[in-house]
């Protein structure tokens, strides 16, 4: 009965110390200012009053606040290296086009045209076969200026130019406005920030795109979903804006997009000649 | 008896332990639960924070609900017999500029994204007047500005105050990978007053309009950077798709323009929303990246440099 009583009790007193010391310890976390735990930030959150939950954020933003002097200011952030102008492999545009030819001859040859579902790759397209493009506009650009070939995009696309830049802007269709954005100058950064080393290895991470080639990364906001792609040395951006982000799968998932830029036509051809 | 009593003290003895060790356990369960509790908050935050709801308040109402408490006084601006060359930069109405670091978001707003690059030293502010870049969704007359004890009305006077906060990647619905909880690519800037259609916008570069359409205008300059405005009195712009901007260029009023494609209006507080898409290399010989990129240092830098014309 001794023995019983003694090792009852020093149970019951070793879960009385382990519950105290754990009580202690949380109640110190909570309080402690300096505690880097966001999570608990969080779930003590719910417990505060909204005078607490101000009183915080008044104390949080004053904690933080920098200025900055009138007189002698340091630097602020890091600028960018430089910014390159990069050099057009129109080599590799000839050759993926090609290729494209190529395999489109191939389909052919299996299949009547009619029942031939169009093929992924890179084609020409002359911009005056377009209704809304103006020619001079892509005459001006001094990089491939790549434009979806969906049916639907190029009814209504049209083309702003300049010489290292374009963008062409069309409504996709069924409440979509589409936008593709190249740039042939790129910044060259010096110690790029974890997200962007992220991004990268994101860009790594998935297969090419059909018919390109390219590796792409897809980002996702309130405002757009992109998709992100480098080819010839130049630096691209397809952009989709649906007015239900979540609910459009054009938006919500990676497949529509991904066939847009699978599907590319090139608007100016002969851009490369003699450069 | 003797017996009798021993048995009783023993029973009694054992009854209080029993109660000490319920007791303990109790403190273990307590201890235990608010362990879960904490663990149990998803990165992406929990969804009773979801749930509060998704109504944007009404303009102008106002708040209320927490006292007007005297502005905070932010570093530099308590002691006028400061020497010369400490004193801080101050706006046109003499306030204290006071921003807080990139990525350092209001509590329970989202991840952030530190990245402090200046993409764009050159540029000008992209508004005429000052600004207070702060969060519309998690402060007052933001559907969650009660996480932080900011309940009340768009134009509380607290909203239009320094220090300025980074809004990028700030969390709304869409969770993406470049934004782990978070979801908002650009930057909110609130006009100098609660009052639209009055504060102008400006081209913060020589550039192209190449899009504007439903609540947005977007410029492309000559080396490809892209800026999107956002919520522009889109009725009342002064340049037009094509046209060529000049830098400070006026562009349009900010105001709370949001529209679907049918035209259809959504519900937004008065602001421009602000975003920047950048060709980037991160090393010599790398592929480059066509992306947004958070403008946050880059407009510090650019205010800076509007505050001390």
């Amino acid at each position: 009965m001794g023995r019983r009583y003694l090792s009852l009790l020093v149970t019951a007193l070793v879960t009385a110390v382990i519950a105290f010391m754990a009580h202690t310890a949380g109640a110190q976390s909570d309080n402690d200012p300096e505690t880097d735990d966001s999570q608990t930030d969080i779930a003590s959150d719910a417990r505060m009053s909204p005078a607490d939950r101000l009183l915080r954020t008044r104390e949080f933003l004053v904690e933080r606040a920098q200025t900055r002097p009138r007189l002698q200011p340091p630097p602020i952030g890091r600028p960018p290296l430089r910014n390159d102008r990069a050099m057009v492999d129109w080599d590799d545009v000839s050759a993926t086009m090609a290729e494209t030819r190529r395999r489109d001859a191939a389909g052919a040859n299996a299949a009547s045209a009619a029942s031939v579902p169009r093929l992924e790759g890179l084609r020409a397209l002359a911009p005056t076969q377009l209704q809304r493009v103006r020619p001079s506009e892509v005459d001006a650009v001094q990089m491939p200026v790549l434009v979806p070939g969906s049916d639907e995009i190029l009814a209504s696309v049209q083309v702003f130019g300049q010489a290292d830049a374009y963008s062409a802007i069309a409504d996709a269709g069924n409440n979509l406005a589409f936008r593709i954005s190249g740039a042939r100058k790129r910044l060259v950064l010096e110690d790029p920030p974890a997200p962007r080393v992220a991004m990268e290895r994101m860009r790594s991470a998935r297969p090419p795109l059909p018919g390109l080639g390219a590796r792409y990364v897809i980002t996702r906001s309130d405002s757009s979903t992109d998709l992100s792609f480098s080819r010839f040395g130049c630096g691209y951006v397809l952009s989709l804006m649906c007015d239900d982000p979540d609910g459009d799968a054009r938006c919500a998932e990676d497949d529509f997009i991904v066939s847009l830029a699978s599907s590319m036509v090139l608007l100016n051809e002969n851009a490369g000649s003699g450069q | 008896m003797r017996a009798g009593s021993e048995t009783q003290k023993g029973n009694t003895t054992v009854n209080l332990l029993i109660g000490l060790a319920i007791v303990s356990l109790c403190f273990l369960a307590v201890w235990w639960y608010e362990k879960q509790a904490v663990e149990s908050v998803p990165p992406q935050f929990a969804d009773e924070l979801e749930d509060e709801g998704s109504a944007i308040e009404e303009p102008d109402a106002p708040s209320g609900a927490i006292p007007e408490d005297p502005p905070d006084t932010l570093p530099g601006d308590e002691d006028e017999d400061i020497p010369p060359t400490d004193t801080p930069l101050t706006d046109a109405q003499g306030d204290v500029f006071a921003y807080l670091p990139v990525g350092d978001l209001l509590p329970l707003s989202g991840p952030g994204f530190v990245d402090d690059t200046v993409y764009r030293p050159d540029i000008v502010f992209p508004t005429e007047d000052r600004v207070f870049l702060n969060s519309q969704v998690y402060r007052y007359g933001g559907y969650q500005g009660s996480l932080n004890g900011m309940e009340g009305g768009q134009c509380e006077i607290a909203n239009y105050d320094y220090p300025w906060q980074d809004t990028f990647c700030e969390k709304r619905s869409r969770n993406q990978d470049l934004c782990p909880g978070g979801g908002h690519e650009g930057l909110d800037i609130r006009p100098a007053s609660c009052t639209k259609n009055v504060h102008w916008a400006v081209a913060v570069e020589d550039a192209r309009v190449i899009d504007v359409r439903r609540h947005w205008v977007t410029l492309q300059t000559a080396d490809g950077t892209i800026y999107n405005y956002l919520h522009l009195n889109m009725g009342a712009l002064e340049v037009a798709l094509g046209d060529d901007v000049a830098q400070g260029q006026r562009i349009g009023v900010i105001s709370n323009d949001f529209y679907n494609s049918d035209g259809s209006s959504v519900a937004t507080t008065i602001h421009l929303h602000f975003e920047m898409y950048e060709n980037y290399v991160a090393s010599d010989g790398a592929d480059p990246l066509f992306t947004k990129v958070n403008p946050y240092m880059t407009l510090v830098s650019a205010y800076d440099a509007k505050l001390r014309e």
